[in-house]
């Protein structure tokens, strides 16, 4: 069965030779197809583009959503296509999932068979279920999630009914959703691969606006007095105004932005793909001052007591001074740093992408404790305080004690068949 | 292993499309055809040397099959008398292989760095991270802008056009080598063979990125181009259909008959026993 393009050169190739000459034929047909087999297994087995099913091509879609708790339970879009709600309590005991009488729930997005977005290549995950990038956004009643086929959902918190979708027909979509929705006053707004952004009244699911950009938009808005940010493959960075998307101010960006914004007090924070972490004023966007990584900026930057923790793909954790740009401290990791941060108050919480959780204290980055999670992480994380929660590549659910310094509860998200 | 492969091949190629398509443009559709332009005009000499290789060896086969016809039964014998004959001829057999498989692995990196580039997927975005340089001439081109043409790279062509393209470059290639078989029996199955691949990639390309079927139609038509000037015309595809086996209408222009062929390669393999086919 033919899965791959090489596959189908290496058999185009052979139909040549076989067409070049007769008795030769085996013997040079033979060693042509040794060689180019080798080179393709060689490159197709090794762990940054075979080990989720990608190919050749690179790594396949899978998502990467990440968990979010409230009132005892963790709700997060799984890397089959399904939204779960795990009870805190019943997992640590080690329950059967689900566990009714605890609230536990899976639900299903049957709709979701994605049209991928780039074919066979993708591998052949991409033609599977839903795939969910978009970390939960939790309402004392309704758990709402976006996935890549582009469909909205609202579930209830307590069994995981199916309360609103959006579109309304499960055959249309908004475009492939990547970036985190945000939910501000009633509202859910959603920045889409077809370079909208959309807004949502949330306990309908009605359509309010939309703004069209110029180019994919992959990272998450920003909420801040109901002026959105939003940036764009376009290379621009957008502020709308939160009630009709109408444009308040436009700025054109050196690069595309790589990183969701964040904004505090009146600065927007974000990386772009030219290495630099900007600062600029959420009013109408000048720069305040700009710091140069050694990669990309690609996770969501935190911002806690005045400093910016800002991990970056260049193995470091940086931690800036807020207002001036100013190096605090760095921290130096085993690999890139693709997943966003927590803070307890005290301590930041990074995971690398090959998965080393690093606890590292606020006042300086010392390293207050580290631990292997033996999977990979890029899904944002979410504390409480004192429990750690990790969504990992091995879709797992990884509940980490900081306390203890080891892993109190882990769920394996796969359906039972 | 995998590593020399990334590093040696893959990334400096990948680097050069995605640095060609910000100094022209910030277009990444005119980029993958100047890649592939100059990567094939790179490998020249060797598509040359293959080309020549292919049509010397093309000129044997009416000799070889005699030789099965009548060595059949005796595969030590067919063999020795095939090496001979190739010896006779002053071809080495390996000698049109080696350039192809030299040129192979230059035709895949640049076709998984059309495909790595284009990052359609945000796994595959994250991943170009690390195989990219830190020049600014690459870094300030991502993501790559998609649009080309009316087509939008990382996604199929939704009009078919790049299909019908594909399918057709390949067929005008596959057919101006492919020689007819003498025997009749032989003449469907060559020409299911010769329809089949051409449409195959046509199928796929309505799944695949336009961006690689812009790649596939680039390269297929240099390599029409090539095979052109290299053999003096349209080879056998000035056959009619299902001539297998009847002169060419235009002598100077396409190849004489394999027998033609063989006589002359054979009487310059004598003569000379030297050059490019020298043992």
């Amino acid at each position: 069965m033919i899965r791959y393009p090489e596959q189908l050169i290496v058999l185009f190739m052979k139909n040549i030779f076989k067409s070049i000459t007769t008795n030769t034929r085996k013997a040079v047909s033979l060693v042509a197809l040794l060689l180019i087999l080798s080179l393709f297994l060689i490159n197709c087995m090794s762990p940054t583009t075979g080990a989720y099913g990608g190919g050749c091509g690179g790594p396949a879609a899978q998502g990467w959503s990440g968990p979010v708790q409230q009132d005892g339970t963790v709700y997060v879009g799984s890397m089959d296509g399904d939204v779960l709600a795990l009870n805190v309590s019943a997992r640590s005991r080690g329950l059967t999932f689900p566990s009714k009488s605890d609230n536990e729930w899976r639900g299903e997005i049957k709709s979701a068979a994605p049209s991928s977005p780039c074919g066979p290549v993708c591998g052949p995950s991409a033609s599977q279920g839903a795939i969910i990038y978009d970390t939960p956004v939790v309402t004392e009643e309704l758990v709402y999630v976006a996935t890549y086929s582009g469909q909205v959902y609202a579930f209830t918190t307590d069994t995981g009914t199916l309360r609103w979708a959006y579109p309304r027909m499960s055959s249309e979509n908004i475009g492939a959703v990547v970036g985190n929705m945000v939910l501000d006053s009633g509202m859910l707004y959603i920045g889409s691969s077809n370079g909208k952004v959309y807004a949502l009244d949330s306990t309908t699911g009605d359509f309010k606006w939309d703004f069209q950009t110029d180019e994919r938009i992959w990272t998450s808005p920003a909420i801040s007095e109901r002026t959105v940010y939003v940036g764009s493959y376009d290379s621009k960075l957008y502020a709308l105004s939160a009630e009709d998307g109408s444009l308040k101010w436009q700025i054109e960006l050196p690069a595309a932005m790589c990183s969701s914004p964040v904004v505090a007090d009146d600065t927007v924070y974000f990386g772009t793909f030219d290495h630099y972490l900007h600062a600029l004023d959420k009013n109408d966007g000048h720069e305040l001052w700009k710091y140069r990584g050694g990669n990309w900026f690609w996770a969501k930057p935190l911002i806690d007591n005045g400093v910016i923790y800002a991990p970056c793909l260049d193995r470091r954790v940086y931690a800036l001074n807020a207002q001036t740009g100013n190096e605090v401290w760095t921290f130096v990791g085993d690999s890139q740093f693709a997943a966003s941060p927590v803070t307890t108050g005290t301590s930041v919480v990074v995971v690398s992408k090959k998965g080393e959780l690093y606890n590292l204290d606020v006042n300086g980055g010392t390293l207050l404790q580290s631990f292997s999670l033996e999977a990979e992480v890029m899904a944002p994380l979410y504390t409480d305080g004192t429990m750690v929660y990790i969504h990992t590549r091995d879709k797992t659910i990884v509940a980490f004690d900081l306390e203890s310094g080891a892993i109190a509860w882990r769920y394996k998200t796969e359906a039972e068949s | 292993m995998a590593e020399i492969w990334n590093t040696g091949i893959l990334e400096p190629i990948l680097n050069v499309l995605i640095a060609l398509s910000t100094a022209l443009g910030n277009n990444f559709g005119l980029s993958i055809i100047a890649l592939t332009v100059v990567v094939r005009l790179i490998l020249f000499p060797l598509t040359v040397r293959q080309t020549r290789s292919t049509k010397a060896m093309q000129a044997l086969q009416p000799k070889m099959q005699e030789l099965q016809k009548k060595y059949g039964r005796n595969q030590q014998k067919l063999q020795q008398e095939t090496m001979k004959l190739y010896k006779e001829a002053g071809i080495n057999p390996l000698g049109c292989m080696w350039p192809m498989l030299i040129q192979f692995p230059i035709w895949i990196a640049l076709y998984q760095s059309i495909i790595r580039a284009l990052a359609s997927t945000p796994e595959n975005l994250l991943d170009l991270a690390n195989r990219i340089y830190a020049w600014p001439i690459v870094t300030q081109a991502l993501p790559l802008n998609e649009q080309f043409l009316w087509l939008h790279l990382s996604k199929p062509d939704p009009y078919l056009v790049l299909a019908i393209l594909v399918g057709i470059t390949m067929w005008v290639q596959q057919k101006m080598v492919t020689a007819p078989p003498t025997d009749p029996r032989q003449q469907s199955m060559t020409q299911i063979t010769t329809l089949m691949m051409p449409l195959m990639f046509a199928m796929l390309t309505l799944s695949f990125p336009s961006g690689l079927a812009l790649y596939w139609v680039v390269s297929n038509i240099i390599s029409i181009a090539i095979q052109y000037f290299v053999s003096g015309g349209w080879g056998y595809l000035q056959l009619p259909i299902g001539g297998g086996g009847v002169k060419p209408p235009s002598p100077k222009k396409a190849p004489p008959p394999p027998s033609e062929q063989q006589s002359k390669v054979l009487k310059k393999g004598l003569e000379t026993k030297k050059g490019l086919f020298k043992r």
